[in-house]
């Protein structure tokens, strides 16, 4: 009975990790398809943003992908793909085209919470009342007052080191000795 | 140049102090002892130390407070105690992975009430995230990257440098001063040229400095370090035109230049430390509560 548990599980965790092998993700900047996880590798591909790929494993700081239009597989440096479906509009700068790729992501979980106030785009250095979150600006950091409220409030909120370590714990997290860059 | 005029003077301290010091007793074997105002002259030594660099740890936590009060006045806290205390036990144990992982030293994290795109920090442990950039994270190692730069910037004294060559020390002298008038009028100039110092950003070199600590005081925490330049891929990838990011890239070089620097850095460094552990539930479920 346990065994059979432990095979299902096994079954099941296998499962997981070939639907997570074959997440579905897109080139976010312009980037390099290597046929190594190293900049050493050669460039069998160059991908623009926007572009539909299959995202494989992960090593280290790069990430195999296969792009979806021709089957190729290779290497890209993590921070250049992202998990989800190509979104919907690539907004592209004509002077930029890595810029925009996300915009639409961005906006959409920003109204989703009505950080994009009521008309959208509003200034951010529009200092009468918006319905809405307002912006901050830098004429408004220099024209700042110093609020001790807020600053009593702020200590109040911090924690003492015990309770970071159980934070820690919490999510069993641990210490790893790592040099400086 | 610069930096020999600075030992210089900390080595022209260095010899004053000690000639006080041998005057004191010469001076004391003639019973002359009350016409010297020591405690004049050893205040002159302590000014002569501000102006170098060196400024103890009450007072850059005092100045920190007060910048921290200046930020709070231009944008408040967001009002939710789960946010904060979330930020703050996150926030501290990245802290305990630094040189000042000690509880003299107060580290306090905000999360500002702004749609603004950005983070801040301030002298002695205060760090602030703002709402409209903890809702464009997707995860806990995200935020402790971000946290994480924030926290480089306060162990390097980046605010304090800046401070000290814009007001070129002179503020820094009357810390010091016994009179509390003074040190009022200090602490007001100072942080005044500390919220100027917000609306301008600190040097490029600051900021790819905070970016390569906060990696590795990430990766110490157990976070995947390689977050900190998703979240610099996002920040890239949004419409440059958007209002919310104007103060961020007014006050920070190009992030495409951070990005390449940063990954430059890491590569093949911090490999070995990019599992993820995912501790991401709390995180979204925070994430949410600043949504609604
Ligand atoms: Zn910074």
């Amino acid at each position: 009975m346990l065994k059979r548990q432990t095979s299902t599980v096994a079954a099941l965790l296998l499962l997981i990790g070939v639907v997570l092998a074959a997440a579905p993700g897109f080139v976010v900047r312009n980037s390099e398809l290597r046929n190594q996880p190293s900049f050493s590798g050669q460039v069998a591909q160059r991908l623009s943003p926007g572009t539909a790929v299959k995202l494989l494993e992960r090593r280290g700081g790069w990430r195999r992908v296969e792009v979806k239009a021709n089957s190729r597989r290779g290497w890209v440096r993590n921070y250049q793909v992202r998990a989800g479906q190509v979104p919907s509009s690539v907004v592209s700068d004509s002077r930029d085209e890595n810029r925009g790729v996300l915009s639409d992501l961005a906006s959409l979980s920003r109204s989703a919470s009505g950080l994009l106030g009521s008309s959208g785009n509003t200034s951010t250095s529009q200092t009468t009342a918006t319905i809405g979150i307002r912006g901050l600006s830098a004429e408004e950091l220099k024209a700042a007052r110093p609020d001790q409220q807020q600053l009593n409030q702020l200590k109040r909120y911090g924690a003492t080191p015990e309770a970071g370590r159980a934070f820690a714990k919490a999510a069993n997290l641990k210490r790893r000795k790592v040099n400086a860059l | 140049m610069k930096r020999a005029a600075g030992s210089a003077l900390a080595t022209c301290a260095g010899l004053l102090a000690a000639a006080i010091a041998g005057n004191a007793v010469a001076f004391d074997l003639k019973g002359l002892t009350d016409k010297l105002d020591l405690d004049k002259l050893s205040e002159g030594v302590e000014k002569l130390q501000y102006a170098t660099g060196k400024v103890p740890r009450t007072k850059e936590i005092e100045l920190g407070e007060e910048l921290s009060a200046g930020l709070l006045g231009a944008v408040k806290l967001v009002g939710d105690t789960q946010v904060q205390t979330y930020v703050n036990q996150l926030g501290r144990w990245l802290a305990e992975q630094t040189s000042r992982n000690q509880k003299k030293w107060p580290w306090r994290f905000g999360v500002l009430d702004t749609r603004t795109v950005n983070a801040f920090a301030a002298p002695g442990g205060h760090v602030f995230i703002t709402r409209g950039l903890f809702v464009l994270l997707e995860s806990e190692a995200e935020l402790a990257g971000v946290l994480a730069h924030e926290i480089g910037h306060v162990l390097e004294k980046h605010h304090l440098q800046a401070l000290q060559k814009s007001t070129r020390g002179e503020v820094f002298k009357d810390l010091m001063v016994k009179s509390s008038e003074k040190n009022r009028e200090a602490i007001e100039k100072l942080t005044g040229a500390g919220m100027a110092l917000y609306a301008r950003g600190l040097e490029r070199e600051d900021e790819y400095a905070a970016d390569r600590l906060g990696v590795v005081i990430a990766a110490r925490a157990g976070y995947d370090p390689f977050a900190l330049l998703n979240v610099l891929t996002t920040i890239d990838s949004l419409d440059p035109h958007d209002p919310d990011l104007a103060l961020m890239f007014s006050t920070h070089p190009p992030t495409r230049e951070r990005l390449a620097q940063l990954d430059r850095a890491m590569e093949g460094k911090l490999d070995g430390y990019a599992a993820q552990s995912a501790p991401d539930a709390r995180f979204l479920q925070i994430r949410n509560r600043l949504l609604q």
